[in-house]
This record gives structure tokens, C-alpha cells and sequence, in this order.
């Protein structure tokens, strides 16, 4: 990495820097590929500030991420015909907060429905983003919690490992306050045999809210077809959340809805499947299997083929989480803990669009050498790995960080705007089945 | 061997691997049953016999409920044996509603 000069703010060299394409090489250099960039992109603290997030945030944020955000984008740019994708990577991080006009409140998260609480011996993220989730909090606490106050009371006397194992085995959405080390790589490649590499690949999308369909949406824009799958009965929940921001996602996507649980349906699903050059799914292990699709089958039938798989903690744990608590865990309110003694909220669902922009780029990489691979990312991996190594001393680069973004006169970046129509669930059932 | 149970829970089959956790139960007492034999809390020493007509099985994740919602359990282990509650009709819940957002 080229060492800035200095922090005198008013240089332009400080101003720009090779964050970006120092993490775009080390990406691609990664994926096997031999495309490298040579640009320098806007000072880490610059890219957090005009993505929108410092304001959501409310504090500046000691790590590279935003930049590192841009890299992942300047990688895929790379591999790629670059007109129809976004102009920054940070960009995307910031997108829904800034269409909802969201901050964070202390320790609640940007969206309200999620809070920082103290333990027993630590602290934890709670993030009970589902209506049903209130319900199981009797048996995930073992005493009547009705409301943030019962439980803010209840959780004071429990240990955090305890409260956490409870919770994974309940499928709430409960993080440690931690900062794990960064992981050696963000993903795992199970690699089959390889095939033809299709212009137009088709994708056959199962994920929801953000993460994956942002991948799906990136690769959209550079040339893949993609079909959205959902439930009848379970649509995607961002349908029913902001439409501009549902629409900046998923425009330009067919919409086929199947129900998982009728078997003519399911025969449906296993068809369109294998037809698949891609597949993008974000479910827990056992919901497949229990439906009796293995990834491994799909692709080993089809030479090519790349599945790609997005879990919150890696497959082995059988553990869900959400871009707010899995930001907690791999380890931002840590780092906010340490530079300003303030335990809070990150971004907004920090780890859906980091994770989404990596998966882009990884099936991308595949794609282009001939595919044929089953492809795991953990939101965790991935988003501790893209804050990169940690500054020795949090509160200093904060400082200094903001110090730079004070001075910016600069606007936030431009906004997207969507591609494509936006379809109704199922709306194109009758072309594809 | 009816008791009232309390959310949070976790009982054991005696004739299966199954294990459940009580979600949400009416205070009366409840005789909860996994493939015909009582359920117990903490795991069996050694499994008793599973009764054939009791062997619907039990998935991992999926939670049970009666129909008036009155009572609701998940499984946390699952096994070969059905779970019954006498006096009420219990079945699969269907999956968690989607977040609009997190």
C-alpha cells in the first residue's frame, strides 16, 4: 500500500488513494485472475462519508471498509464491460439508508429493530427483525420478555455464550460484541469440471432481502438473466419494504413463484435448477436438504454450472444472522468501542451489501474460467476480511479520518437508479415453467 | 406424568433422537409424548421401543403447533418418532414471514 504523505488535508495525494485498487489486486490475484487495476479512488474516510454512512453512523469508521467496498466493485469492473455497472462500491453500502433517511439511535440499529445490549460478562447484538421473533423470546430467555425493557433487565444477569447458543438453536438473530481476526481468505471453492462460458449466463436466484439479490443484480447489469425465485406464500420480505429501494435491486429480474411444499411445484424448481448456469441461494443448510436438493448433484450433472452458497457463519453453524448483527460480530462495534467508547450499530445491514458485491465478483472470476464449482461465503468472513487489517490505534485514525472528512465540500455519491421492470412474484411462471 | 411446562424447555424422546423445546404452552398440564412414550427432560440412558403407529418422524427446525395455536414447539433434534400432545392435534408451522427489511 502507498503510505499517504500526510494528513495535511488540503494536498490532493491525500485525497486519493490506492486503498481500492490494493484490495481490487489482492482480489483478483485471489480468484485466479490476471486483470489488475492501476487507479487511484477516494481516501477510506471520503468513500465512508459520501456513501452515506458516516451520517447513519454518526462516527467515523477507523477501517478501510468503504474503500475496500470500491476495490471489490473496481475488481468486478475489471472483469467486465464496464458501462452498466454502479460508479462506486461504497456506494452501495449506503443506498437504502439514504432512500429511508435512517440514522442509528445509541445503541439501537439504523432500523430500529435492533439493540446493543450488556451481559453478564460482555455485550451482545440482539436483532429481532421478524414479528414471530417476539414470540420466542419466553423460551429463549426462560422468563417473560414482552418488551426491550425485559429483556435489557433479563440479559444483564446471563453470560453471552449462553445467551448466543440459545438463541442459534431458536434461529434469533443474536451476535457477540467481538473482533475476531481476519480471516486468511472470504470464501471456499469446491471445484467441479468446468464448461462452456455462456455471454448471457442464466441465474436462477433463490436468496432474498439484500445480499443476494444485490449479487444477482450486479451480474444482471453486465449481461446475466436472472430468475427470481420465490414462495407463494414467502416472498421476498423486501417487497414490502422500500419499493425504490426493492426496484434499485431487483428491476430487470423475471419473477417465477413456486410452492416448495407441493411436489409438482418442486419438480418445477429441480427443473429450472438444473437449467441454471448459476444458482445464488441464502438458506440454511438443512432447508434444502430437506427438500431433497444437493448442490454438489446440480453441478456435478452440469459441466459449469457454479452454485453459489451465503450463509451468515459458514455452513458448518447452523446459526442465521442479518447484515446488522453480523456486522456486530465480525467485529465494527468493536472497533467503535474502542475509538470512541461507544458500543454502536455500523452502517446499515453493513454485512448484505459487502457480502453481496464480493459474491458478484467471485462468480464472475469463476464464470469467466469456465465455471464449475460450488462457492461458500460466510457475511462474517467476508465482511471482517474487507475491513482489513486493523489500525494499532483505533481512536487516533478516527481522529485523523475525520479531520478529512470535515473538510470535504463534496456531495454524497449519486444515487442509482433502477434497470429493467420490476415484476410482480410470478409474473413470468408462464414463460419459464 | 402430565405436568404444566414452561417456554424454553427442552424435553427428550425416550424412544427416538428427537428433542423439542416448548416455544409457548397453556398453564394446564400437558402429557406430551414422542413415538408413544413419555418425553422427559434431559436424553434417555437407553431408547425404549418406538411404537410403528407413533413413527411419523420429526425435522430439525421445523416448529409444531395445534390448530388454535394454543401450544407451540421446535424441534431441536430430530428423530423417528412423532411428537403428540394428548388431547390436541399437532403439526408442522408453516416457515418465519420474511423481514421487509434488517
Amino acid at each position: 500500500m502507498k503510505p499517504e504523505s500526510s494528513f495535511d488535508v488540503s494536498s490532493e495525494t491525500v485525497l486519493q488513494t490506492s486503498h481500492a485498487a490494493d484490495y481490487a489486486n489482492k482480489l483478483l490475484s485471489g480468484l485466479g485472475c490476471a486483470e489488475r487495476v492501476d487507479r487511484l479512488s477516494d481516501h477510506p474516510a471520503l468513500a465512508w462519508k459520501r456513501s452515506g454512512l458516516l451520517d447513519t453512523t454518526k462516527l467515523m469508521l477507523s477501517s478501510p471498509l468503504a474503500s475496500h467496498a470500491d476495490g471489490a466493485l473496481m475488481a468486478l469492473k475489471a472483469l467486465s464491460s464496464q458501462a452498466e455497472l454502479p460508479k462506486s462500491g461504497a456506494l452501495l453500502m449506503g443506498e437504502r439508508v439514504r432512500l429511508r433517511g435512517l440514522v442509528r439511535q445509541g445503541r439501537e440499529s439504523a432500523g430500529g429493530l435492533g439493540r446493543i445490549l450488556d451481559t453478564k460478562d460482555g455485550r451482545i447484538a440482539v436483532n429481532l427483525v421478524r414479528e414471530d421473533d417476539w414470540d420466542l423470546s419466553p423460551a429463549w430467555l426462560e422468563d417473560n420478555a414482552e418488551d426491550w425493557a425485559d429483556i435489557t433487565r433479563i440479559v444483564k444477569t446471563r453470560e453471552s455464550d449462553d445467551l448466543i447458543t440459545r438463541a442459534s438453536e431458536l434461529g434469533l438473530a443474536v451476535a457477540k460484541v467481538e473482533l475476531p481476526a481476519r480471516p486468511s481468505d472470504w470464501l471456499t471453492i469446491n471445484r467441479f469440471e468446468s464448461g462452456p462460458t455462456s455471454q448471457s449466463p442464466l441465474i436462477v436466484d433463490l436468496s432474498s432481502l439484500w445480499a443476494g439479490p444485490l449479487a444477482s443484480n450486479l451480474l444482471n447489469l453486465i449481461g446475466a438473466r436472472v430468475i427470481k425465485i420465490e414462495s407463494p406464500k414467502r416472498p421476498d420480505g423486501a417487497r414490502s419494504g422500500h419499493e425504490g429501494f426493492y426496484s434499485l435491486l431487483n428491476a430487470g429480474k423475471d419473477c417465477v413463484a413456486l410452492d416448495f411444499k407441493n411436489a409438482g411445484d418442486l419438480g418445477q424448481l429441480k427443473g429450472l435448477l438444473s437449467e441454471a448456469n448459476i444458482v445464488i441461494e441464502a438458506s440454511r443448510p438443512r432447508a434444502l436438504q430437506q427438500l431433497g436438493i444437493v448442490a454438489e448433484e446440480f453441478v456435478a450433472a452440469k459441466p459449469g454450472m457454479i452454485w453459489a452458497r451465503i450463509t451468515a457463519y459458514g455452513r458448518s453453524e447452523n446459526r442465521i444472522g442479518f447484515g446488522d448483527d453480523i456486522g456486530v460480530s465480525a467485529g465494527l462495534t468493536s472497533l467503535m468501542a474502542d475509538a470512541y467508547d461507544e458500543p454502536c450499530f455500523v452502517g446499515d445491514a453493513i454485512a448484505d451489501p459487502v457480502s453481496g458485491l464480493h459474491l458478484a465478483l467471485a462468480i464472475q472470476a469463476l464464470r469467466l474460467q469456465g465455471g464449475g464449482a460450488v462457492l461458500d461465503i460466510s457475511m462474517r468472513d467476508v465482511l471482517r476480511y474487507a475491513m482489513g487489517d486493523l489500525p494499532a490505534d483505533p481512536a487516533k485514525t478516527a481522529r485523523e479520518w475525520q479531520t478529512i472528512a470535515n473538510q470535504d465540500n463534496q456531495p454524497l455519491y449519486s444515487l442509482r437508479s433502477p434497470v429493467g421492470a420490476v415484476k410482480a412474484s410470478g409474473a413470468d411462471n408462464g414463460k419459464w415453467l | 406424568m402430565s405436568q404444566i411446562y414452561k417456554p424454553g424447555t427442552k424435553l427428550s424422546s425416550t424412544v427416538c433422537k428427537t428433542q423439542i423445546m416448548v416455544l409457548r404452552a397453556p398453564a394446564e398440564e400437558l402429557t406430551i409424548t414422542c413415538g408413544g412414550a413419555p418425553m422427559q427432560v434431559g436424553d434417555p440412558e437407553e431408547l425404549g421401543s418406538l411404537d410403528s403407529a407413533q413413527a411419523n418422524g420429526t425435522l430439525v427446525g421445523k416448529r409444531y403447533t395445534d390448530e388454535a395455536e394454543s401450544m407451540e414447539f421446535l424441534c431441536t433434534r430430530g428423530g423417528e418418532g412423532s411428537v403428540s400432545v394428548a388431547g390436541y392435534s399437532i403439526d408442522i408451522k408453516a416457515a418465519k414471514k420474511l423481514p421487509s427489511s434488517d
